[in-house]
């Protein structure tokens, strides 16, 4: 008697997908109130063009491509799991993380650089909401960089693919760190 | 043959699996209700000190000493903390979600029940912090459980520096803990289910858990954001909340109440569930209307999300945004008034056994009533412009809130224990309980109502001290009460 | 069968990357509203993509649909209630 699929419902969603799609949908009003207050108080002052021109656009815009092309190696390691190929999910795997450290990287220089030059949070309210915004996501980033990075190690030692639906649900929250940024990047980038 | 195989189905796991690690949803509900009763102990000790301050002001405090007015902020500040997410939140939803819903659903235990655990041990964790937070230099929080910026935001303003720190921190550990159950909650009640259990065949309480637990995932958040930007503000400097650097103490205020006004029902839709189960079980009749009151939680679960400025009429927000709110706020007692009346009808002409249960059940239904009714008032923002910040707002909140979480919580303790534990409460005991608990309660708050039209504020160590204030608005609602006495009464 | 997705996943990077220089050109070449609302207008688009082809929202049913709207609907009602405070300012003197 198979106890777990008595109880499924057969038209159910699995859980994991279920349970991420939850998480994901908690962590939009996080950034999304983040976003809003920005989006308000910004619209509400004279416009901030004079600190927003301190931003490095260079690296801003490197991390856009770094971002979106983790997203398409994270998916295609899922689509690897579906073709049992788990080679191929650990390379994939390794490149998004890959990419993601990059990330990280380019912020480490920006805010390294920023605040030589004397731009600290302290500095005035576009720099708290810019350090603010970005920090949490970069937080979000690390975050998505151990859980892939275990999944990788995961699939180096062949452990994975017992559990292959786990790249999918990690690919989940890493597409939603990925499209915080597609807006972030022009809210303080490019405005 | 079957008896080897049922009994290796069952391995004995040891003391600290069973008890203190355990991933089965039983024992960490009673986790959760241990844990949350040692908070409302504690709760209830900022209750004396506040209520003795009040009463005699500037005396000693027997078994505590004099209460200074830091000290007094402090109190409420915790006593608002402790209660709404140290007592409410664990005992409704997560002692009793976690230990009815697999067995209500027909489920063998929760969906992750090793994220459940964990979700019990940072909750425990986010304790700690709170309780480490009263002994660190400069005390606890003491900016109100609202933690309103600017005084909120910077250390010199109230004293406290760590103190206030490790509250947004154990605050943050706690919304992380309660959105993993919100995970396991959802997860569990959209996928196990036993055969044949449709949405509309789950019991009530499940409804009420899982709608609880949606509004509060989707709520959450901004303050989340806030409380990250607070937590800069106090410890990096940033000016998000600073008028001085360019920032808005009102957006903090927004971002509090978008999640504060939701979470007030994620409080009280647990209490409705456990009144209808209670009510419904003693009065031998099924739940009337049930598929009504779901879809009225429902709509009031939406409704929620826009009423918030009403805590906000007169904090300095566009005047054009009081109309609207007041509005929402009036049409959202609907489909709560139509729960109590469903209450009600379940009630009528059924053959009622009075237990204990079913008197805080009743009592819970009585006490909502009454603190719905003087919420229309709260809302109204040209009444609540005279009431706002007196004792009448603090009248109205303990009305609905004892409702839920004291009455509504003692009536499933009191039903749901033999379940939990294997035997029944004592019956005797339990009715005197009862009863000290429903008339005291009621000879406690029903004078604040009158000393808050009167103008009595809150949160004040000494009342009366800010003479001008409380005289300039003991006029206008003493004389707004004489003259609605001459309106005609509506039938 | 997977070599379609994954040809499919490699097609949508093609459009993200495509859009991404768009936006850049816009800040630069367009004057300063049109800008905005390109760069925004793309932004969604962006998002759109990732979101219904990365995360296979297009192939999900309802309720997954549903947790990632619902939660948005909530933000903008919350933007847009925020708008006579900190945009209009007319509390202030």
């Amino acid at each position: 008697m198979n106890a777990s699929s008595a109880t499924l419902t057969d038209t159910a969603i699995h859980a994991g997908k279920t349970g991420t799609w939850w998480f994901l949908a908690s962590e939009i009003p996080v950034f999304g109130g983040l976003i809003a207050s920005y989006i308000v108080v910004r619209l509400g002052s004279t416009g901030w063009a004079e600190a927003a021109s301190h931003l490095n656009f260079n690296l801003g815009l490197i991390n856009t491509f770094l971002l979106l092309t983790s997203s398409m190696t994270i998916v295609m390691a899922h689509a690897a799991t579906e073709e049992n190929d788990y080679r191929k999910v650990a390379n994939f795997l390794g490149l998004t993380v890959l990419l993601g450290l990059g990330f990280l990287g380019m912020k480490a220089i920006e805010y390294t650089t920023e605040i030589s030059n004397g731009f600290l949070p302290s500095s005035g309210i576009f720099w708290s909401f810019y350090y603010g915004m970005t920090g949490l996501h970069a937080l979000h980033v690390l975050a998505g960089i151990i859980v892939n990075l275990v999944l990788w190690i995961q699939a180096l030692k062949g452990s994975l693919a017992r559990n292959g639906h786990r790249v999918e649900l990690a690919g989940l929250y890493w597409h939603l760190v990925d499209i915080i940024w597609i807006f972030l990047f022009p809210l303080l980038y490019l405005a | 043959m079957k008896q080897e195989m049922m009994q290796t189905d069952h391995e004995r796991l040891g003391f600290w699996k069973t008890y203190i690690f355990s991933t089965d949803h039983k024992t960490i509900a009673k986790q959760y209700l241990s844990l949350a009763l040692f908070w409302a102990l504690m709760g209830g000790a900022t209750t004396y000190l506040i209520r003795w301050q009040i009463a005699h002001p500037d005396t000693e405090a027997p078994g505590w000493g004099f209460i200074a007015p830091d000290f007094y902020n402090m109190l409420v500040t915790m006593h608002g903390t402790i209660m709404v997410f140290f007592v409410a939140m664990p005992i409704l939803l997560a002692a009793f979600g976690n230990f009815l819903i697999p067995l209500m659903i027909g489920a063998k235990d929760m969906a992750f029940p090793r994220l459940n655990m964990l979700s019990f041990w940072i909750f425990t964790l986010a304790s700690v912090v709170l309780i480490i937070s009263f002994f660190v230099p400069g005390g606890a929080a003491s900016a109100g459980w609202t933690g309103y910026p600017p005084l909120s935001a910077k250390a010199e303003y109230t004293g406290v520096e760590w103190g206030m720190n490790l509250w947004i921190l154990s605050l943050a550990l706690e919304f992380a803990s309660f959105l993993m159950g919100g995970v396991n909650f959802l997860t569990t009640t959209m996928n196990m289910r036993a055969p044949g259990m449709t949405y509309f065949r789950l019991p009530i309480m499940v409804w009420m858990e899982v709608t609880a637990a949606v509004i509060f995932m989707l709520s959450v958040g901004p303050l989340i954001a806030g409380a990250v930007m607070l937590l800069m503000d106090r410890m990096i400097g940033t000016t998000f909340y600073l008028p001085a650097g360019g920032g808005e103490p009102l957006l903090w205020q927004h971002l509090f109440w978008f999640f504060g006004h939701p979470e007030v029902y994620v409080l009280l839709l647990p209490g409705l569930g456990i009144v209808l189960e209670v009510i419904s079980v003693f009065s031998r009749k099924p739940v009337f209307a049930y598929r009504p009151i779901i879809y009225a939680t429902i709509i009031a679960g939406f409704m929620s999300f826009i009423v918030w400025a009403h805590h906000q009429f007169i904090s300095g927000i566009d005047p054009r945004l009081a109309m609207p709110f007041s509005i929402t706020t009036i049409i959202i007692s609907v489909p709560f008034a139509f729960v109590i009346f469903s209450m009600i009808a379940t009630l009528w002409r059924a053959s009622i056994t009075f237990t204990t249960p079913l008197l805080f059940a009743v009592g819970s239904l009585g006490v909502f009533i009454f603190g719905g009714l003087t919420g229309i008032f709260n809302g109204s923002a040209p009444v609540d412009i005279y009431i706002h910040d007196t004792y009448f707002v603090v009248a109205h909140f303990h009305y609905t809130l004892f409702s839920a979480v004291f009455f509504g919580g003692f009536a499933g303790i009191y039903f749901w224990f033999p379940k939990m534990f294997g035997r029944m409460m004592n019956e005797a005991l339990g009715k005197i309980h009862f009863w000290f608990t429903f008339v005291f309660f009621n000879a406690v708050f029903i004078p604040m109502h009158l000393v808050g039209l009167r103008g009595m504020m809150r949160p004040q160590s000494l009342a009366g001290q800010y003479a001008g204030m409380d005289h300039g608005l003991a006029s206008a609602p003493w004389q707004f009460r004489r003259g609605s006495e001459r309106l005609p009464r509506p039938l | 069968m997977s070599n379609a997705h994954s040809r499919h996943y490699l097609m949508i990077w093609y459009w993200l990357m495509a859009l991404v220089i768009v936006s850049v050109l816009a800040a630069f070449f367009l004057p300063k509203f049109q800008a905005l609302v390109l760069i925004f207008a793309v932004a969604i688009i962006k998002a759109l993509l990732v979101a219904r082809n990365y995360m296979h929202l297009k192939n999900e049913r309802a309720i997954i649909y549903a947790m990632a709207l619902v939660p948005l609907a909530f933000i903008l009602v919350l933007l847009f209630a925020l708008f006579p405070d900190f945009v209009y300012h007319l509390t202030r003197p």
